[in-house]
């Protein structure tokens, strides 16, 4: 019987021993080491605190995820692999019973139940989890990196318990118990699911006195492993630390290796986690290779993403985000499933919209595929790139991305799945279509009301569409709920911007920035605070921050741009703007902002080129036209001043119509209408603008000059005849109606002496005589009218 | 249709129009447009009455069938519930509750309730945020929020189809953006669709800010029975009176017999007869306020105090909350120099609805009465934005402009008054003393003649203002400009020209009798001839200004003097 088993465990060994690589920088320790623990008495791995014999533990006990990765690449050695183990434990149970004396006898036995324990009391109660665990795990291993994956982390766990449900109940068994209180090996079990039980219930003080325990009877690396991940869920990273210094498998084991650098940068000793993990990525220069080597990295592979993404991190907090993005994008490349990693490049948009098309076609989809293998890895491939490319930049591809939502939502349910909706409201802001945006974003929120991906985009809509109110109550609710999140402040910060009151706003967006120096819209937020007050050099500094951390987003360059324009440095504000075009070529507001530098730079032709394409574009998107006033307006001052007037009057009469009424568009008018010499129409729509705006200084002085010029023209207006004719008569009319033109026959006297009206007298005497066909011919039809007028009078 | 001013004699189709016109009351009262529902019910029923019941009914059946059919359907059951709902909101005023009932619905009258229950809502909004009349929040600087987002709406529901309704609500919009020229190619439209559509002529008439432009709409317009309606409106509305518009109402008036409107139309187009057309009316509608406010304009011209008493007292007995009400009182209070109460009353006015356009120009001559300058031009200004076609208004405008001594600005604003009114001795008169105070005598001259041929036309104008000084009758003033040309003529060293005006003053003498301009005239023209040594004419109207007992003292002196010179030259 023990010869079997032995046989048996050894196979086991064996079969660790090729998978020990995954686990350990190490690997050429593994087989020997293990032949030495086989060899070795319990009581003295016990007494032993030696290096060797703890990694080599650990080797059994980091193994959670192991036995679960070769279970979904090699299903065939897999199968045995299991079989023999439920064999065995049967085996064992039998065994147990018949022999009592010799059983902790054989290390080798230890250490397998160890594992078994750990890692097989589920599958072997329940085999067809098997299946389900292995997928969620890898995942879920690199998670503790955020504090809300953290909670992430444990939600899982809480899962796991509910699956284990009946089989805790069962092992609680009193019958069982009493055995275990017989047997070491019983003993530890028990101790172990207790272990995990309290951490299910989050009852850490419990894990981690029955951990610590544990760890006293065992000495396993495993259980040393298990009690800093206790530390380390409780908060005390210091400890969490310490302890794994402690135990020395920092530098054997990697799950180790990254448990003690994360304790470290929670601890923000970016540094000394730096030293921990080496700052040099591993060159992986070829991926299709890496996966040639198969399954047997493929767990190293995980780790090795995970501490890329750490790297990341760590760069990130340095400041030198260069480094930082090509770890993120390195632990995406290893590991495909590495999201964190892929959600922090998109999240703070890292890279450049092109990058980022460009970088989902570099990741390896494939490797997913082969490790689940098939048709079903085809489609899951398919499946992880239609998710991920959801996350993309939403400038460019919109069709691929549309493919990818309805790929989604076709192909499974996942149509109202928050990520996709997300995505989708997104898009829509992009858009500028915000009203469409904040009713998918209200869904999503009514579903989940903390998700705080959401926020941004939720706040982002309050603010654009000026719902102060439901801000207002949004960030109270925020405050109340939620200080630690940084979007908290940016909630209340948007709100003061909201309600115009710049100080406070600035003092929030700061306050967020501080507490979340990686989150973009405090950063913006807190530059826009300084660029509504024309604070223009401090917001450019602002802005400047925001870009170096933001270098995927067009929009930090193109506020640098506009505070440049509007500081009147033309050529700076051009640079800038070339950048954000450069990474941006479908925002219509940037389109607009190159228009004015065209526009200044006296370039008119290609700045209405610019301001008609960028029309053109943000028609095409379909967003809210009330956007787009700034459009109208702008082309119609470039055609104003190509000296296309009645285009120009079009153009703003555009805009007026979407939404603008602002004075300084009535002011353009009247300037237009002046130039066209409608001096009338100019007046009324210059008094439209003081109207809306009763200080404008532009405004009064052309309204004065469109007056003067109004006073000099001759004012002739049109009569209105009681039979329902009109005629415009001349000044002159007037004058023969008032008989001037008869003064000579009046004052004959004065007809004879020589004064200085004798000759006009002449004149208009001559005038006189041919008045009748001379009138006539001038007035045409009206005359006779204009004379019953006079008649009429006189 | 058929011209309804027929003259032929032939028999109007009353079956026919009275169908129509129950079809078009129902359809706009369906769609809450209660003010032309109320004026097509109005014109229903001034129609004589049908001969025979049963002759009505033959006819009521399937002969209504129009290709505006459309107008009245539901698309499904549910939305003609909805449309209960939201028509049960809108009637109580939550006009917001209303459109969210109904969003999304095409039937052509749920999809109209809809966004007119949001511009309704936006407008109530505006109403509030705009906070106390002529305060700081009022005008321009408050808008109807909702303006562009129906403007969206509505563009995209017009899109290939033309439903009359809602292209008179886009022209709306369009409108209070102060779109004017889409606004009235939109409301053509929605003429040309449904002409009963009288909400639409209703907007189109303060598009047209000149008989031109009256004119020029009629080649646009349908040839129609409410094309006249329309006609006479507009006409009315620039006090343009000629035959025409006359005929037209004899004709409507020989379909609608009863109509108090066409009355009341009458009645501001003959300003004589006034009066006495606003009594039937009174008598015949003793609850009407309509133009109510008008005639108390006439009767405070008239110096009618009691009749304006006993008018204020019946509005209010009807309804005190009318700015009709409010401004006959308020119009009261003015007669008996209570500005500050009038002032009260028209604000008032303005509350109840701040497009009143009487209210805000009598406001503005209340605010000039108490030397307020800077008000009265805020109210004169809001009553332009009102309707541009006040003359009173831009009249008024100009006063306080001139009394700022802001010349430039008072000489447009008369100008604009002038061009409305160019007949107008008045505006004449105002423009030439602000180009006299610009130095600039040519043009003062120019205008100081236009007025000499207007001033006789004064007389039956529709309306004179009435808070402002009384107009001076037509030859009086004719005197008075008279001197100001010759002055001015003398000014510009033309004498000649001066002469002839001072004649002309002379002319003047057997109408008026001596007045102190033809004194002046004679005393000027006796020194001219004196100067120019023509003692004999100099002494006459020397004379002649002696007896009349005018200038006593100088006109003596120059006799004497004269006496002396001729003495002088005719040795004893």
């Amino acid at each position: 019987m023990v010869g079997w088993l032995l046989v048996v465990m050894t196979f086991v060994g064996e079969l660790l021993g090729a998978h020990q690589p995954l686990l350990l920088h190490q690997p050429p320790h593994a087989s020997p080491s293990t032949t030495e623990t086989r060899s070795r008495h319990p009581q003295a791995s016990l007494s032993r605190s030696s290096d060797t014999s703890n990694w080599r533990k650990a080797a059994g006990t980091i193994i959670p995820s192991t036995p679960k990765r070769p279970a979904s690449r090699q299903p065939s050695p897999q199968d045995y692999y299991q079989s023999q183990l439920i064999k065995r434990s049967r085996n064992r149970r039998s065994e147990d019973a018949s022999d009592d004396n010799n059983p902790p006898a054989d290390p080798v036995r230890d250490f397998a139940k160890s594992f078994d324990l750990l890692h097989l009391s589920l599958p072997s109660e329940n085999p067809s989890t098997t299946n389900h665990t292995p997928i969620k795990q890898p995942i879920e291993k690199p998670s503790p990196a955020a504090p809300r994956y953290f909670t992430r982390f444990q939600k899982r766990q809480e899962d796991q318990k509910l699956q284990e449900e009946p089989l805790k109940d069962k092992n609680q068994d009193d019958h069982e118990a009493e055995q275990a209180a017989d047997n070491p090996a019983e003993m530890e079990k028990f101790l172990r699911e207790w272990r995990q039980d309290a951490v299910n219930k989050h009852q850490y003080d419990s894990a981690i006195f029955i951990g610590d325990k544990l760890l006293a009877l065992t000495n396993d690396p495993n259980d040393a492993f298990f009690l800093a991940q206790i530390h380390f869920s409780t908060g005390q990273y210091t400890r969490a630390q310490a302890f794994l210094d402690g135990t020395g498998l920092i530098q054997k084991s990697a799950p180790c290796k990254y448990l003690y650098a994360l304790s470290q940068i929670k601890q923000s000793k970016y540094e000394d986690a730096l030293q921990t993990l080496g700052d040099e990525s591993p060159v992986i220069p070829n991926p299709h290779g890496l996966r040639r080597r198969g399954a047997s990295r493929a767990n190293d592979e995980k780790y090795e993403a995970a501490m890329c993404y750490l790297r990341g991190l760590i760069y990130t907090k340095q400041g030198s985000y260069d480094k930082a993005k090509e770890a993120y994008k390195d632990a995406v490349k290893i590991d495909v499933k590495c999201f964190e990693a892929f959600d922090t490049l998109m999240r703070n948009n890292l890279l450049s919209p092109e990058e980022e098309w460009q970088f989902i076609e570099e990741i390896d989809f494939d490797s997913m595929a082969a490790s689940v293998g098939g048709a079903q890895g085809e489609a899951t491939a398919q499946f992880l790139k239609a998710l991920y490319t959801t996350r993309l930049s939403k400038y460019r591809n919109s069709s691929k991305f549309d493919d990818a939502i309805a790929m989604l939502s076709n192909q499974y349910p996942l149509a109202d799945n928050h990520d996709i909706v997300l995505a989708k409201a997104e898009l829509l802001y992009t858009q500028c279509r915000f009203e469409d945006s904040l009713k998918l974003v209200k869904e999503l929120l009514t579903k989940d009301k903390y998700n705080f991906k959401l926020y941004p985009v939720y706040i982002a809509c309050l603010y654009e569409l000026e719902k102060k109110n439901e801000l207002f109550l949004m960030s109270h609710d925020l405050a109340d709920n939620h200080r630690e999140e940084a979007v908290t402040f940016v909630a209340i910060g948007a709100y003061y911007m909201l309600i115009d009151r710049l100080a406070e706003a600035r003092r929030f967006f700061s306050k967020a920035s501080v507490m979340d120096p990686s989150f973009g819209p405090a950063w913006i937020g807190f530059a826009h605070t300084f660029a509504a007050e024309g604070e223009h050099d401090q917001a450019i500094s602002a802005y400047s921050a925001a870009a170096k951390l933001f270098q995927g987003t067009h929009l930090p360059q193109m506020f640098l741009g506009m505070q440049h324009l509007q500081l009147n440095n033309i050529t700076l504000a051009d640079e800038y703007l070339q950048i954000a075009w450069g990474l941006c070529k479908t925002d219509p507001l940037l389109m607009n902002e190159l228009g004015v530098v065209f526009y200044h730079n006296d370039h008119l032709h290609e700045a209405v080129k610019m301001f008609l394409n960028g029309i053109k574009l943000a028609e095409e998107i379909g967003g809210d036209p009330k956007t787009y006033v700034q459009f109208r307006t702008n082309l119609g001052h470039a055609y104003r001043r190509l000296g296309r007037y009645g285009e120009a009057i079009e153009e703003f009469t555009h805009a007026i119509r979407i939404g603008g009424n602002e004075a300084n568009i009535r002011c353009s008018m009247g300037l237009c209408c002046i130039m066209e010499g409608r001096t009338w129409d100019a007046i009324t729509h210059l008094h439209e603008a003081l109207a809306l705006c009763p200080q404008d200084p532009v405004a009064t002085e052309l309204l004065e000059q469109a007056l003067l010029k109004s006073a000099d023209e001759p004012f002739h207006p049109t009569y209105l005849l009681p039979d329902g004719r009109t005629f415009n008569p001349t000044d002159e009319d007037f004058d023969k109606l008032l008989g001037e033109d008869k003064m000579s026959r009046n004052d004959p006297r004065a007809a004879a002496t020589t004064t200085p009206g004798n000759s006009r007298g002449h004149t208009t005497a001559k005038r006189n005589r041919g008045q009748g066909s001379a009138r006539a011919t001038r007035r045409g039809d009206h005359d006779p009218s204009l004379m019953d007028l006079s008649e009429s009078e006189f | 249709m058929a011209s309804p001013v027929a003259h032929d004699g032939v028999k109007y189709d009353y079956g026919n129009l009275r169908r129509e016109l129950r079809l078009a009351a129902k359809r706009s009262s369906e769609r809450c447009l209660f003010h032309a529902s109320k004026w097509i019910s109005e014109q229903l029923n001034s129609l004589p009455k049908p001969a025979s019941q049963s002759h009505h009914k033959q006819h009521s059946g399937p002969a209504v069938a129009d290709e505006n059919r459309r107008l009245d359907h539901f698309i499904s059951d549910e939305e003609e519930d909805k449309y209960l709902l939201a028509k049960a909101y809108f009637d109580v005023n939550e006009f917001d509750r209303a459109s969210r009932a109904v969003e999304g619905c095409v039937s052509s009258k749920v999809a109209f309730l809809c966004i007119y229950a949001k511009f309704m809502a936006g407008e109530k909004r505006k109403d509030e945020e705009s906070e106390m009349v002529l305060g700081p929040l009022d005008g321009n600087v408050t808008a109807n929020k909702e303006l562009p987002l129906l403007t969206r709406k509505l563009e995209m529901m017009l899109h290939g189809q033309e439903d009359t309704y809602l292209l008179y609500l886009y022209g709306v919009v369009l409108l209070k953006q102060r779109n004017e020229k889409q606004a009235y190619q939109v409301l053509v439209r929605a003429i040309n669709a449904y002409p009963y559509n009288w909400a639409a002529w209703d907007e189109l008439k303060t598009i047209c800010k000149s008989v031109d432009d009256v004119n020029r709409a009629m080649h646009d317009l349908p040839e129609h029975l409410f094309t006249h309606f329309f006609h006479v409106l507009a006409s009315q509305e620039l006090y343009h009176a000629n035959e025409t518009v006359h005929g037209l109402i004899d004709s409507l008036a020989d379909i609608f017999p009863g109509s108090t409107w066409l009355k009341s139309q009458r009645a501001l187009l003959l300003y004589h007869v006034k009066e006495r057309i606003f009594d039937e009316i009174m008598q015949a509608d003793p609850y009407r306020l309509d133009f109510l406010d008008h005639y108390s304009n006439i009767l405070y011209v008239m110096d009618k105090r009691s009749k304006l008493a006993f008018v204020a007292q019946v509005a209010s007995a009807t309804d005190k909350f009318r700015p009709e009400t409010c401004c006959v009182i308020g119009n009261y209070f003015s007669m008996r120099s209570e500005h500050e109460k009038s002032i009260m009353y028209f604000r008032r006015a303005l509350n109840l609805d701040r497009n009143f356009l009487s209210a805000w120009t009598l406001l503005g001559h209340e605010f000039v009465e108490l030397k307020n300058t800077h008000a009265a031009i805020e109210s004169y200004r809001r009553a332009i934005d009102v309707n541009r076609k006040d003359y009173r208004a831009w009249y008024g405008l100009g006063q306080a402009y001139e009394v700022l001594e802001m010349n430039y600005y008072a000489l447009y604003y008369y100008q604009r008054a002038g061009a409305l009114r160019p007949y107008d001795s008045q505006m004449w008169a105002a423009m030439a003393a602000c180009y006299e105070k610009m130095n600039r005598p040519d043009d003062a001259i120019k205008s100081y003649k236009r007025a000499l041929s207007g001033s006789a036309q004064t007389t039956n104008s529709a309306a004179a203002p009435p808070g402002g000084a009384a107009y001076d009758g037509g030859f009086e003033l004719n005197t008075k400009t008279l001197i100001r040309i010759a002055r001015l003529y003398e000014k510009v060293k033309r004498t000649d020209e001066a002469v002839h005006y001072m004649e002309m003053c002379l002319k003047a003498e057997p109408d008026l009798g001596a007045n102190e301009d033809i004194a002046a005239a004679k005393s000027w023209l006796a020194h001219y001839e004196k100067d120019r040594g023509n003692l004999g004419r100099s002494l006459q109207l020397a004379q002649e200004l002696f007896d009349a007992g005018l200038m006593v003292e100088d006109s003596r002196a120059m006799i004497r003097d004269i006496r002396n010179q001729l003495d002088m030259d005719q040795p004893r």
